[in-house]
């Protein structure tokens, strides 16, 4: 069966979907499909249009009759609910908002008042959320599903291939990976984990179904004076949280996968007992660089 | 009645490929604007003007009352 | 995947995610769709027939009539089978109607308007339910007309039958029972208008909805219909012979209609296309065409532009005639220009501004009738035939 591919950018990061179908038409057509997914939600929760949901929820905020969402923005919050309960707080949707203070790309630190400007704006024990009303009480309040709607894109995209009857293939949206099903023969899918410090590949994950997410603190940082700053920040704080360099997690839907990984790496020092307790499998890279995790065992070696 | 047989077919022969349409692609037919009818209300009203001032009347509907339009 | 200890963390997790549409494989609703528990609109109309010419009613212009429409409607679900909806309609009419044509001086014929300022309203009301059942739904209405001279009650029962995700067949059949009590009839001034007359008409009607791909769907309909009582126009005479006589027509009338409609929608435009035609025959012999189409545009977040055009034409009924030199020996005589030979155009735009719970439109249309304008040559254009022009606002709110 030969496999068919189609590469694309969505979601800021380059994307790849890989399906074994026999017919190469049809299989164009649930590759067009698996794309239309992604473009769907990237447009629904993209921070970066005036037309997206999360747009339109960002405008609600300081209206007191808050807006109505759809069900699969339910769906997102409630999801969002439990994530941030199961964390002590540090998953938070609202903290979308460290964005206005914290600027990567400028190689600057930001001023502890324009962090305090912010904080109150952040705490997802202050939105109210009644299935389907929001409501952001103070305005310039926002919600952020950057944190983990391309994790469930992930998933969302496998369900629209199961459902045109893909049996094997991979979604891969940056490195947030769900499988389809395995290679015909059987073989399981070979998952590159990203060196946190050097181009290439660190280690090799087997994966012939479910779903592997990964967090690290080189995606977006900047390092001043020798002390690394990255994109992962505590909603309570609003600094970076230090700990582990990358955590992988593996789980039967690519959101859990990529949220477990988010909050491991939130927990700073703690990240590796909080995975042992959660019960997946993970890998995870220590700050001195070392191996961890559950996965290290399995790793196929480079 | 040429002319009529013309329209209806050309009407339906327009898009004449049927596609299969998954529930994720509905978003479009969903919009209002994409409905038989968008706005209830001004079709009524349009509809009682032209029935009124015209001779044919009627169309994919049932119910709606008579009037004694002059 | 390794099996083991599940942590209470993992389970809230896992259960959260699959209450999501994407990964259970729910039906998704669109978030371009809003539901609201309650939906008003008021609307304002205001229908304003332009002035018959001098060289239409062989004098001065005549002036002709006027309606200022206030149209309230509501709708609303209950739990999730059922939604009603209710819409009630208060107009208030004035102006003169056209009284009889006469053969003028030159042996064209001259329009004489009523004499009478008509000062009239009516009062509307139309209540529907609709039920739910898996695939289907099924609806009934019932309405009440209101007016001076007229009254009408109507049912009408429909339903919807969802054969697949594409495919919708729907019918429905409707009743209408009216009662006419003409201003003076049996008068001194009009001994021969009659006082009291009914009318009953029922209509039936089925169609396929089929959508064609993601962003086109096509609607084919047909329907019957039978008009039974009187149907002449009460106020209405027709010249015949040097005298005038009461407009008679036949006291039965079938209509047949068919219907095209195509959506299609243009994701790269943010814009829709409307093409609908309607086929009309009835057994009076008038065959008429209509064809409308109309583009709705979006801009920007809350606005939306939706220009129009419509094409009717109309042919004559088999015993209409502007005058008459010799009585028919059928009896049936009519100069009413709505059964006379015409085509019409009209132009219309919209404006819709939406915002949150609100919308308000705006719309302007024009209608410009002309005997030139049918499908077939017209050799004599009834006078009395009508332009008018319609300004109507609407504000529309959802709770």
């Amino acid at each position: 069966m030969p496999l068919h591919r189609r590469a694309l950018k969505a979601m800021g990061c380059p994307c790849e979907l890989r399906i074994y179908a026999e017919d190469g038409p049809q299989a164009e057509a649930v590759l067009r499909a698996g794309e239309a997914e992604v473009r769907r939600l990237e447009a629904k929760y993209s921070r970066y249009r005036d037309d997206s949901l999360t747009a339109r929820i960002a405008r609600s905020a300081g209206d007191a009759r808050g807006i109505e969402v759809d069900a699969e923005t339910a769906g997102l919050l409630d999801y969002a609910a439990i994530a941030w309960e199961q964390s002590d707080g540090l998953f938070d949707i609202t903290s979308g908002v460290l964005r206005r203070a914290w600027d990567f790309k400028s190689g600057c630190l930001p001023s502890q008042s324009a962090i305090d400007a912010v904080l109150p704006l952040i705490g997802w024990h202050k939105l109210i959320w009644r299935r389907p009303r929001l409501v952001l009480p103070t305005a310039g309040m926002e919600l952020d599903f950057g944190g983990y709607v391309k994790e469930y894109t992930a998933d969302a995209v496998t369900r629209v291939l199961r459902d045109n009857g893909v049996q094997r293939g991979l979604v891969d949206l940056g490195g947030d990976l769900h499988v389809v099903g395995p290679h015909p023969d059987g073989s399981a899918w070979q998952v590159g984990i990203p060196h946190p410090r050097q181009p290439g590949v660190l280690a090799r994950i087997e994966l012939s179904s479910g779903a592997i997410a990964t967090s690290g603190d080189y995606e977006r940082y900047m390092i001043m004076e020798g002390q690394r700053y990255c994109h992962i920040l505590n909603p309570k704080t609003g600094w970076p949280m230090r700990g582990a360099q990358s955590v992988s997690v593996v789980a039967d839907q690519c959101l859990v996968a990529g949220t477990a990984s988010t909050i491991a790496m939130l927990k700073g020092g703690e990240g590796p007992a909080w995975l042992e307790a959660l019960g997946l499998p993970y890998f995870c890279i220590d700050a001195a660089g070392g191996l961890c995790g559950t996965l290290a065992a399995m790793d196929a070696g480079i | 009645m040429k002319f009529g047989t013309g329209c209806i077919l050309l009407i339906l022969l327009a898009g004449c490929e049927i596609q299969p349409v998954k529930s994720w692609e509905r978003a479009y037919l969903a919009l209002p604007e994409m409905a038989a009818t968008p706005d209830a209300t001004a079709e009524a009203y349009r509809n009682h003007a032209y029935f009124s001032k015209e001779a044919a009347s009627g169309g994919a509907t049932a119910g709606g009352g008579g009037c004694g339009c002059n | 995947m390794a099996p083991g200890k599940k942590s209470k963390t993992l389970l809230a997790l896992t259960s959260a995610a699959l209450g999501l549409p994407g990964i259970a494989g729910k039906a998704q609703a669109d978030w371009l769709d809003d539901v609201g528990p309650l939906q008003t609109d008021y609307r304002y109309s205001a229908y304003r027939e332009k002035k018959l010419s001098g060289s239409a009613t062989g004098g001065t212009d005549g002036e002709r009539y006027e309606v200022d429409s206030h149209q309230f409607h509501v709708a609303r679900p209950f739990g999730e089978l059922y939604d009603v909806d209710a819409a009630l309609t208060y107009e208030t009419m004035s102006g003169a109607s056209p009284w009889f044509i006469t053969p003028g001086p030159d042996g064209k014929p001259v329009q004489v308007l009523s004499a009478a300022t008509i000062d009239d309203s009516r009062l509307d009301l139309l209540a529907k339910v609709n039920r739910k059942l898996e695939q289907h739904r099924i609806g009934i209405s019932a309405g009440y007309s209101d007016e001076d001279d007229y009254q009408a009650v109507n049912v009408g029962v429909d339903g919807d039958w969802q054969q697949n995700e594409q495919r919708t067949f729907s019918a429905g059949l409707g009743y209408s029972d009216d009662e006419l009590n003409p201003t003076d009839g049996a008068s001194t001034r009009f001994p021969t208008r009659i006082a009291k007359a009914t009318k009953a008409s029922w209509a039936a009607f089925g169609g396929v909805t089929q959508v064609l791909d993601a962003r086109t769907t096509v609607q084919a309909s047909g329907s019957y219909g039978r008009n039974e009582g009187f149907l002449s126009d009460p106020y209405k005479l027709a010249f015949v012979n040097g005298n005038t006589v009461n407009d008679s027509r036949p006291d039965d009338r079938e209509v047949f209609t068919a219907v095209a409609k195509l959506r299609r929608y243009f994701p790269d435009y943010r814009a829709a296309a409307h093409l609908d035609y309607r086929y009309y025959y009835d057994d009076w012999e008038i065959e008429a065409h209509t064809l409308e189409g109309a583009w709705y545009q979006r801009f920007g977040e809350h606005w939306r532009i939706s220009p129009a055009l419509r094409y009717y034409s109309q042919s004559q009924a088999f015993f209409y005639q502007p005058f008459y030199g010799a009585a028919r020996s059928d009896g049936f005589h009519s100069s009413d220009y709505r059964l006379s030979p015409y085509g019409a155009i009209s132009l219309r735009v919209g404006g819709d501004y939406e915002q949150d719970q609100w919308r308000i439109s705006l719309s302007y249309e024009t209608y410009d009738s002309g005997g030139d304008r049918a499908i077939k040559t017209v050799r004599i254009e009834n006078p009395g035939i009508v332009d008018f022009d319609i300004v109507s606002l609407s504000l529309a709110y959802k709770f």
